[in-house]
């Protein structure tokens, strides 16, 4: 999946949780991710940097695992699971993101809280100011497209969107430059 | 599924390690753990059996560098080769950009084999992928060990697609990261979305 429109971007993601200074929030671990685990937003106060690809990873897997889980029961197919691993006071909570028909999901890793209870439903609220936020830029990037659209402008032709569709990033890439991308083995 | 960020130029993809039970899998990443640079790699994760065999997947994150201006990340996976695993390997090819199939070459092998690479091919129709499109390499693990099958007989049994194929000995890292060039640069000129399209 290439970014484009219809996808979240990570610096939407950093311009919002940029501006949201809620204390309570700044306290915890977020991790906003894609259902593949691929991380597009991280507050990390608890991880070293280069554990947050694992977290990102293991976070989405051990939801879709659940999901895998649930699933096996008549009924849940259609529901929204959220997905908790606590003690009475730490733990990590995930809300799944659906937004355009993509999964994402949003995740805090907390500790020490007296009310665990009250760092789910601040997720929760965030989540929703969130799909707001992004809802906003939309609206905007669809009014801008509207003004910037030309008078007349004709649809592509379906051969044309096919050939747009299968183009590819590189056209071609040599065998030097892919052992100039692992040049970071050490004598393999 | 890549995932391609043009105002970051980053590029991220995801590789699979596939193959029967104890076929070296998990050596072939563990391999490339250990050869690649501090600054290079992220933490290694393997969900182990308390008898260390792989329970849900094996994860290895590697910073490989840059390519004409994007930098570039692939996450390398591996399935748990054992057969009653199947719904794990189900969910670990959701998103798949490239397969690397290890294939165990030791004679007694070939109908684990021969079963893991139908799995394989059912998996993908599952999750509608297909399989002549996608990024697809074969290596021929274990080469240094007696009653091995020839590499042709390797070839008609497991590679009917005619894809890259490797003579391997993961534990020593024979034929480890031709592997994972030959999948990578396949995997690089799959991805979708031209340079043009660029904002």
């Amino acid at each position: 999946m290439s970014e484009g429109p219809n996808f979240i971007h990570p610096q939407d993601l950093a311009h919002f949780f940029a501006g949201h200074k809620n204390a309570d929030l700044q306290n915890l671990s977020i991790f906003f991710g894609r259902a593949d685990g691929v991380l597009l937003f991280t507050q990390n106060k608890h991880l070293l940097n280069e554990q947050e690809s694992a977290m990102g990873v293991l976070l989405a897997s051990a939801w879709q695992a659940s999901a895998a889980m649930a699933a096996f029961f008549p009924g849940t197919a259609e529901k929204e699971f959220r997905y908790s691993y606590a003690t009475s006071n730490q733990g990590i909570y995930l809300l799944p993101f659906p937004w355009q028909g993509e999964a994402y999901f949003m995740a805090a890793v907390y500790q020490a809280q007296d009310n665990p209870g009250a760092v789910k439903l601040l997720l929760r609220t965030t989540a929703q100011k969130l799909r707001e936020f992004l809802d906003s830029l939309d609206m905007i990037a669809d009014a801008t497209r509207d003004v910037k659209a030309k008078p007349k402008a004709k649809a592509p032709s379906p051969k044309a969107a096919a050939r747009s569709a299968e183009k590819r990033l590189f056209s071609n890439i040599s065998d030097e430059e892919i052992n100039q991308l692992f040049s970071f083995a050490e004598n393999p | 599924m890549s995932f391609v960020n043009y105002n970051t130029k980053e590029i991220n993809c995801k590789i699979v390690y596939y193959g029967p039970g104890l076929g070296g899998k998990t050596t072939n990443i563990q391999y490339i753990y250990q050869k690649t640079a501090p600054d290079s790699k992220g933490k290694i994760i393997s969900l182990n059996t308390e008898n260390e065999r792989t329970l849900f997947f094996d994860f290895l994150p590697l910073d490989l560098g840059e390519i004409r201006g994007f930098k570039t990340r692939f996450h390398l996976y591996t399935v748990p080769g054992q057969v009653f695993y199947e719904a794990s390997r189900k969910l670990i090819l959701r998103g798949v950009d490239g397969i690397i199939f290890v294939a165990d070459s030791q004679v007694e092998r070939m109908e684990a084999n021969l079963e893991s690479l139908q799995g394989l091919e059912r998996n993908l129709e599952e999750q509608t992928y297909d399989i002549e499109k996608l990024p697809l390499v074969m290596q021929w693990n274990k080469r240094d060990l007696p009653n091995i099958s020839s590499t042709g007989d390797l070839q008609q049994a497991l590679n009917r697609w005619q894809v890259p194929a490797f003579e391997a000995v993961a534990t020593s890292g024979q034929g480890v990261f031709e592997t994972l060039k030959m999948v990578s640069k396949l995997v690089l000129l799959n991805l979708k979305g031209g340079l043009q399209d660029e904002e």
